[in-house]
């Protein structure tokens, strides 16, 4: 999964103009709690094929991109 | 002397419409809101029901909330909305002292349902995380506190089609007691998946009939069981010299309030509807019967059981003094929001001083020996409603509503 199409997953999911989120935004301030970021984290399974651990306590949109491509590249 | 319990705000979206108005007017007009059905699969033969008319949820909740919240909940928030907005709680009321009582039957079950689908389809890990949120009973209580700010006491009383009821009675005890200064009470239902439709079909409790317009027949003679309605009503309860104080205007009294059971049946109502006749009896009392004409809002669900013993119960008890009608005659049965759509329609019938028809039903079964409201809406100077619900589980709960002036 490349940057453009994880910030669009977050984009959609946010309901937030794709322009406004950057990576080092907290995952908070796009309007992501905690049960969003299960749903997220499904969402971006389903994307990947992965299998995302939430317990690695990611609270920014770069940490959560770079567990993504972490996990997704065990899963290759 | 506890506190008067007065009404000041109502919001409702059901079969009628999507607001009070609008439910107002159709209820008054006898335009009922029952609708054809689909079958969603083979052995299905319920073919008419009695959704939610003229609502888009979108309109109401930006998508992500909207999916947090299983469709019952999402009626509630609405319906509770509407009726905090005419209570004007905006200002001055004190949100710690705020509390909700949202009464449901089956609650969430359709996002369990789902979700179980998801699972036996894809795994484990494909069901929702948002599978138990949404499913829990208490979900709706919970939504609409959060959208309030409601800080008080929050909980969801569960008495199967009794709840709505239920729940207005309890608050009307809290206020009295000094435990809140507002409740926003009521109750929410969904009941649209199709495993409902069949325990209910198997139950022999929904009716087969395909004319929507002699669907639901409480009452009547050809009456065949009831048709599942869908929606949520609320009302906004405080003591009398509070909603003075703040300016409030105020619609109605809750002045009585009782619930008996049966003790005899999970879904059977006992026969000689003694424990109805007790509850009636309690609820008078509770509010200081003047011996004069009651308007009665029956449960009248349309099923050949209840229909016989409530008005058993209530020739027993009322005699002539009883203006009766079923307001599921129009909106179907809405189960755990049941009492509280038909609390709304009594204050209704109260303001306009008119009793809505019993639509479609044309001619009483033998042994019907109460005055019910045919055709269309009787002028009649009242100024007590009595709203029955009766629940499986052997549940009678007795509503009294009564003019601010009287």
């Amino acid at each position: 999964m490349d940057s453009d199409s994880y910030l669009d997953v977050l984009a959609d999911f946010a309901e937030t103009p794709r322009e406004r989120i950057t990576m080092e935004a907290e995952l908070a301030d796009i309007g992501l709690d905690s049960l969003s970021l299960l749903e997220i984290i499904m969402r971006l399974e389903t994307a990947t094929g992965a299998s995302l651990d939430v317990d690695q306590g990611v609270t920014t949109v770069q940490e959560l991109f770079d567990h993504v491509r972490e996990r997704a590249g065990e899963a290759s | 002397m506890s506190a008067r319990v007065v009404v000041t705000g109502m919001g409702v979206v059901g079969p009628l419409g999507p607001d009070l108005p609008r439910t107002a007017s159709a209820l008054m007009a006898g335009e009922h809101g029952i609708v054809p059905r689909e079958a969603t699969s083979e052995g299905d033969d319920i073919r008419v029901h009695a959704p939610v008319r003229g609502l888009d949820v979108a309109e109401h909740f930006p998508r992500r909330e909207l999916h947090r919240m299983d469709r019952f909940a999402q009626l509630a928030v609405v319906a509770a909305r509407e009726a905090a907005s005419r209570a004007g709680l905006e200002e001055s009321v004190d949100r710690d002292r705020l509390a909700v009582l949202l009464g449901t039957a089956l609650g969430g079950v359709h996002s369990g349902f789902e979700a179980q689908q998801q699972l036996t389809a894809s795994g484990v890990r494909r069901v929702s995380p948002l599978t138990i949120p949404t499913m829990m009973g208490n979900s709706a209580a919970a939504g609409v506190a959060i959208d309030l700010g409601a800080g008080g006491e929050v909980v969801t009383p569960v008495a199967a089609c009794a709840s709505g009821t239920v729940a207005i009675g309890q608050a009307m005890r809290m206020i009295r007691h000094g435990e809140a200064e507002v409740v926003v009470a009521g109750g929410s239902e969904a009941m649209t998946a199709p495993v409902v439709y069949a325990g209910f079909q198997n139950l022999r409790a929904l009716t087969r009939a395909t004319d929507p317009d002699r669907a639901s027949l409480p009452f009547d003679r050809d009456r065949s069981g009831f048709v599942m309605g869908e929606g949520a009503a609320a009302l906004v309860l405080e003591a009398e010299d509070h909603a003075r104080a703040r300016g409030a205007a105020i619609l109605g009294v809750v002045a009585g309030y009782a619930c008996t059971d049966d003790a005899h049946h999970i879904t059977a109502p006992e026969e000689s509807g003694a424990a109805v006749q007790r509850a009636i009896r309690a609820a008078l009392r509770d509010a200081g019967d003047d011996g004069a004409l009651v308007h009665v809002n029956a449960h009248g669900t349309g099923t050949a059981l209840n229909d016989r013993v409530e008005a058993r119960a209530l020739a027993a008890e009322l005699g002539d003094r009883a203006v009766v009608t079923s307001t599921k005659s129009m909106t179907g049965h809405l189960a755990g929001a049941a009492g509280a759509l038909e609390a709304v329609a009594g204050l209704i019938a109260l303001q306009e001083q008119r009793v809505p028809a019993t639509v479609g039903t044309r001619q009483l079964d033998e042994g019907i020996d109460i005055d019910v409201v045919l055709g269309s809406a009787r002028a009649v100077a009242f100024s007590t409603v009595l709203s029955l619900s009766l629940g499986f589980g052997g549940h009678n709960a007795a509503l009294v509503l009564r003019r601010p002036e009287a």
